[in-house]
C-alpha cells in the first residue's frame, strides 16, 4: 500500500475521532441518552 | 462459522436486558448513551444501546431549537462514531455486529427461487440516508422548529420488528394508538422479509442509510481487500458466494462490499483474495486448494 493511501486512512481515522470527542465534550451524549431511554413511538409507527 | 458466531453475539450484546416481561418497559440504563455499530432499534424492549440512525436523525430533528439556548448539539458525537468505525473497517458492521443483517442472511436460507437485484436499485440506500435522515428532520419542521425522525416513522422495518411488534405486546394501552401509519410499516416490513427470502440482504443493499454512511469508507479504511489478478481465474465462485451480489475481482473495494471475507475463506480457490491495514506490510493470505 503506498504512502498515501495510509495517509489518508489514518486521517480520515484521526479526522472523525477529533469529532467524535468534540460531540462528547459538547454534551451529545447526553442527548442521546434522554432520547433513548424513552420509548420512540415514531420507530413504532404510532408517532 | 466464526462470523455466525460473533453475528449472534452483537445480536446479545446489542439486546442484553432480559427484564422487559417484568418490568414491561424498555431498557433505561446508561448504557443506552452507547449507539451500537449494527441497526437496533433503541426502543427493542431488550436493547441496550442506542440506534446511531435513530440518534443522528434527532440530532437534525432538533438542530434548529438547540441554537436557542445557546448549545447547539449538532450529533457530532454520532457522526464521528460512525466515522472512525468507517474509517478503520468500512462496511465491515454490516456483516459481522448488525442483528437486521443476521436476519436477512438466515431468512434467505429458506429454499425458494432466487433473484438478482438491479444495480439501479442499490444506489437507493444513498437517496434514503440524504433524505430521510439529514434533509427532512432537518428542513420538514412545525412551529416550534422541531423536524422528526423520518427513517424511523415511515419506513425502518428493525423498528416495527423490534419495538412496535413486542411493545404492542407489553403495553396494551399502545394499541388504542395504532393508525395507518403502523399498518404502513407492517406493510413494508412484510415487504422486506418477503425479499429477504428471494434475494441477497435486500434491506442493505437497496434501503439501509447506516450501510450506505459505512459504504463511503469502503475505498480509504485502514482495513483493505486486496486482489491478486495474477491469480485469479474468474471463475466466479466468488460472485457467486457473496451475500452483496458483487464481483470481487471487478474492484475489491467497491462500496457494497461488506467484507464477510466469505469469498476469502471459502470461495477462492487459488489464493487470489486477501486483506491489508494500510500502514502495515499486506497480508498475502494463499489459499491455494487443489481440486481433483
Amino acid at each position: 500500500m503506498d504512502k498515501k493511501s495510509s495517509r489518508i486512512a489514518f486521517g480520515t481515522m484521526i479526522f472523525f475521532l477529533i469529532l467524535l470527542i468534540v460531540g462528547i465534550h459538547m454534551n451529545d451524549v447526553a442527548v442521546v441518552l434522554n432520547k433513548a431511554v424513552r420509548i420512540c413511538l415514531d420507530c413504532m409507527g404510532i408517532g | 462459522m466464526l462470523r455466525r458466531w460473533i453475528q449472534i453475539a452483537a445480536v446479545f450484546l446489542s439486546n442484553a436486558s432480559w427484564k422487559f416481561p417484568f418490568t414491561r418497559n424498555i431498557y433505561q440504563g446508561e448504557l443506552k448513551a452507547v449507539c451500537t455499530p449494527g441497526l437496533n432499534c433503541y426502543s427493542c424492549p431488550a436493547a441496550t444501546g442506542a440506534c446511531p440512525l435513530g440518534a443522528i436523525q434527532n440530532f437534525m430533528a432538533g438542530v434548529r431549537p438547540s441554537f436557542t439556548p445557546g448549545h447547539p448539539h449538532l450529533g457530532l458525537y454520532v457522526i464521528g462514531f460512525l466515522g472512525f468505525i468507517g474509517s478503520i473497517a468500512g462496511r465491515m458492521p454490516c456483516a459481522w455486529l448488525c442483528p437486521f443483517g443476521l436476519l436477512q442472511e438466515l431468512i434467505h436460507k429458506i429454499p425458494s427461487r432466487k433473484f438478482a437485484i438491479p444495480k439501479v436499485l442499490t444506489y437507493g440506500k444513498y437517496v434514503f440516508l440524504a433524505l430521510f435522515i439529514f434533509i427532512l428532520p432537518l428542513m420538514a419542521v412545525d412551529e416550534f422548529g422541531y423536524g422528526a425522525p423520518w427513517f424511523c416513522k415511515y419506513v425502518c422495518p428493525a423498528g416495527t420488528l423490534e419495538a412496535g411488534i413486542p411493545l404492542m405486546g407489553l403495553k396494551p394501552e399502545l394499541r388504542e394508538m395504532i393508525g395507518w401509519l403502523f399498518y404502513s410499516k407492517l406493510f413494508w416490513l412484510g415487504v422486506f422479509l418477503l425479499w429477504m427470502v428471494f434475494s441477497k440482504r435486500p434491506f442493505c443493499r437497496t434501503v439501509c442509510p447506516l450501510g450506505a454512511i459505512y459504504s463511503l469508507f469502503n475505498r480509504i479504511s485502514v482495513f483493505k481487500m486486496v486482489h491478486h489478478p495474477d491469480r485469479c481465474t474468474r471463475c466466479e465462485a466468488c460472485f457467486r458466494d457473496c451475500p452483496m451480489g458483487i464481483k470481487f475481482y471487478e474492484e475489491p473495494n467497491q462500496t457494497d462490499c461488506i467484507r464477510c471475507l466469505k469469498c476469502l475463506n471459502e470461495s477462492c480457490k487459488f489464493g487470489a483474495i486477501s486483506y491489508s491495514l494500510e500502514g502495515l506490510a499486506p497480508k498475502r493470505t494463499v489459499r491455494v486448494r487443489t481440486t481433483e
